[in-house]
């Protein structure tokens, strides 16, 4: 496999994707917005962010550190990938991996975002790209070699027997498995970086903050969130209950800020501890494999700048894991 | 029992004239109905328990239901209701660095009533009682320890007793005597795994459950099949009990699935997304428990348990219920 030309063909099926010209990404984007799954700023942030990473040298980058060569590839590979949809393009990282690789690529789109990974896969129109569709049946008796999806420690059990019973996977099958479900940020102030790493998607992502560790507490930066009521049942039955035990919590419309030591089992929680740096040691062991990313403001030790939350370089490592070096082993 | 079918309005002047009279002795009262014995709990609470009769005034009038508060309650305050002080208190086990869960006892005769009468409801046999519980032994505070204690004292035989952990079962030769083997799920494992042996006819194995802690991927069904076959028994004679910290009383179920609490307990199945309402029978949602035992911390109680209830009252223990799998990057194959 000539590897140069290959990247060279996929960097520019992205350019072309990428372009504020392209209809076929226009219409996908305006097909997301029309059925409500996803805002628009939120796609054109997510858009920005891989039109950054291209230009930043991104895709040269993660080939090097995955020691992709001309002898080192997946061609002839059936990659299978379960796309999920809790943000815009949460997949797109998979898809991209499983191409450079050189390997077939196969995708299950989420019904909650079966438009955008589309529009990159028709506009790309690459021999690799063997089929794409909401509907799992369609890959029955495919046989993967590797199959990439992120799902949580109850639901990994239930996935793979489902698979085996359509033949999607085989004995042999790989399987490369995210289960992270959040970030925790260490803050010394409430910035605008905060609160994107909080809100940015709705807080849906694994990269998105559900938990901060701060040595100010929630009273001493009420303040500065702005105050939105939350009218969703079960909030209204979590404030209930923190006012009964005069517990300070902050609405901000979709979300409740709530001091917490504990892990936020409810989408819209956000939980505050106030504790500072010291407390990182033993974050890993609180809360398992559960946690995605350690954000600090300046990204020192083992923690990521707060800055790239919602923007990481392409070659990040969801899990620890480097999808691309998983996908060559 | 009290005939209730006379009309509304005498029912109303009977419950006041119970309430008003009540005396917590009355809390495992059978004669009278759980509601009475309910609304006495219920006007304590709103009169002692200062964090739930908040809770109350604030979501009482909104739900046609008691609401449940929290089981996080029990770890974000201390609880005790009335003047008198807690006498002992039992704490959950737990990782490093969670914030454990404490039960402020305030009547240990309570609960020594509760433990007694809800096991001998279902085993009336005389049963000497070998509790095996590792993992528990490092917790001086530990409800489950102090049951077991509570159910080895009451045996006259004096051969109940808690089980060397990490050998293998000791024969047992007691005549006219059933045996009972009592532990944590993932130890009662172990010694099926390590040391399995043929146990005498009649006995009953008695696992508490513990094992998502352990054995994430083996459902309980698996797993009472799996010691029933290494200790030479019918899968029948593996029975649960489902307590926990923050109860005083257990519910026990008797070969399959479905436990059952005791009639001063009740338990209602809530809606994850609105616990103040709960869902018919039959559908799956949040065990909430109403425990008469509780009364002096809080008998209102709202578990982290997904479960299922029947019509006769009766309830099956799902695992955890885990709104978390909303957030992140999920591929969840039944919604996709």
């Amino acid at each position: 496999m000539m590897i140069e030309e290959h990247i060279k063909e996929i960097k520019s099926a992205l350019e072309i994707w990428l372009h504020p010209d392209n209809e076929i990404l226009s219409e996908a984007i305006e097909k997301t917005i029309k059925n409500r799954l996803f805002d628009e700023d939120d796609i054109h942030f997510q858009l920005d962010a891989f039109r950054k990473n291209i230009q930043n040298g991104d895709i040269e980058e993660w080939i090097k550190r995955s020691g992709l060569s001309d002898n080192h590839h997946a061609e002839g590979r059936k990659v299978l990938c379960l796309h999920a949809g809790n943000i815009p393009l949460v997949g797109f990282q998979d898809c991209l991996a499983t191409l450079l690789s050189g390997a077939d690529y196969y995708g299950k789109l989420s019904s909650k975002d079966p438009f955008l990974i589309a529009s990159f896969l028709e506009s790309a129109n690459l021999k690799q790209v063997k089929g794409y569709s909401i509907n799992l049946d369609e890959f029955q008796n495919l046989g993967a070699d590797k199959l990439l999806f992120a799902g949580s420690e109850s639901t990994v059990d239930s996935v793979k027997e489902k698979l085996k019973r359509k033949n999607i996977v085989k004995s042999e099958t790989e399987y490369i498995i995210r289960t992270a479900k959040l970030s925790i940020a260490i803050v010394d102030e409430v910035s605008a970086q905060l609160k994107d790493a909080m809100f940015r998607y709705n807080g849906k992502g694994c990269r998105s903050v559900g938990i901060v560790y701060s040595g100010m507490s929630l009273d001493d930066v009420q303040d500065q969130f702005e105050y939105q009521k939350m009218n969703h049942p079960k909030a209204n039955y979590l404030k209930a209950y923190y006012d009964a035990i005069e517990k300070t919590y902050i609405e901000t419309g979709n979300h409740l800020i709530v001091e917490s030591n504990d892990f936020p089992e409810e989408d819209f929680l956000i939980h505050w501890v106030n504790g500072g740096m010291d407390s990182l040691a033993n974050l890993k062991e609180k809360y398992g494999s559960r946690i995605q990313s350690v954000y600090s403001k300046e990204g020192i030790g083992d923690t990521e700048k707060l800055s790239e939350a919602q923007h990481p370089p392409l070659y990040w490592k969801p899990d620890d894991l480097d999808v691309l070096g998983a996908i060559l082993s | 029992m009290k005939d209730f079918s006379c009309s509304p309005t005498a029912d109303l002047f009977y419950i006041l004239f119970k309430v008003s009279s009540f005396n917590i002795d009355d809390i495992f009262d059978e004669s009278i109905p759980f509601e009475i014995r309910k609304k006495a709990v219920l006007d304590y609470q709103i009169q002692e328990n200062r964090y739930y009769s908040e809770f109350y005034n604030i979501l009482g009038d909104r739900s046609q239901e008691i609401p449940l508060i929290p089981i996080q309650l029990f770890r974000d305050r201390d609880i005790y209701s009335g003047s008198k002080k807690p006498e002992l208190y039992f704490q959950s086990s737990g990782t490093s660095g969670m914030l454990r869960s404490r039960h402020f006892i305030v009547d240990p005769s309570l609960y020594r009533r509760s433990i007694m009468e809800a096991f001998c409801s279902h085993y009336r046999d005389d049963f000497v009682i070998w509790a095996y519980t590792p993992g528990y032994n490092d917790n001086p505070k530990s409800s489950l320890i102090w049951m077991l204690n509570e159910l080895i004292s009451n045996d006259s035989s004096g051969q109940s007793r808690f089980l060397s952990l990490n050998t293998s079962l000791p024969e047992f030769k007691v005549k006219d005597k059933r045996l009972m083997l009592f532990g944590a799920a993932f130890g009662l494992m172990d010694v099926a795994e390590k040391y399995p042996v043929q146990l005498t006819e009649g006995t009953i194995i008695m696992e508490t459950g513990g094992m998502k802690t352990h054995r994430r991927e083996m459902t309980r069904d698996e797993m009472h099949l799996k010691l029933a076959n290494a200790f030479g028994l019918d899968k029948s004679d593996v029975h649960s009990e489902y307590g926990m910290t923050e109860l005083l009383s257990q519910s026990y179920s008797l070969g399959d699935d479905w436990f059952i609490p005791p009639h001063w307990m009740m338990v209602s199945i809530r809606n994850p997304e609105n616990p103040i309402e709960s869902v018919a029978d039959g559908e799956e949602g949040l065990i909430g428990i109403i425990d008469l035992a509780n009364v002096y911390s809080c008998p209102f109680i709202l578990t982290g348990d997904k479960g299922v209830r029947r019509e006769d009252g009766s309830f099956q223990v799902l695992g955890r219920w885990s709104p978390e799998n909303l957030r992140g990057c999920n591929f969840l194959i039944d919604v996709d």
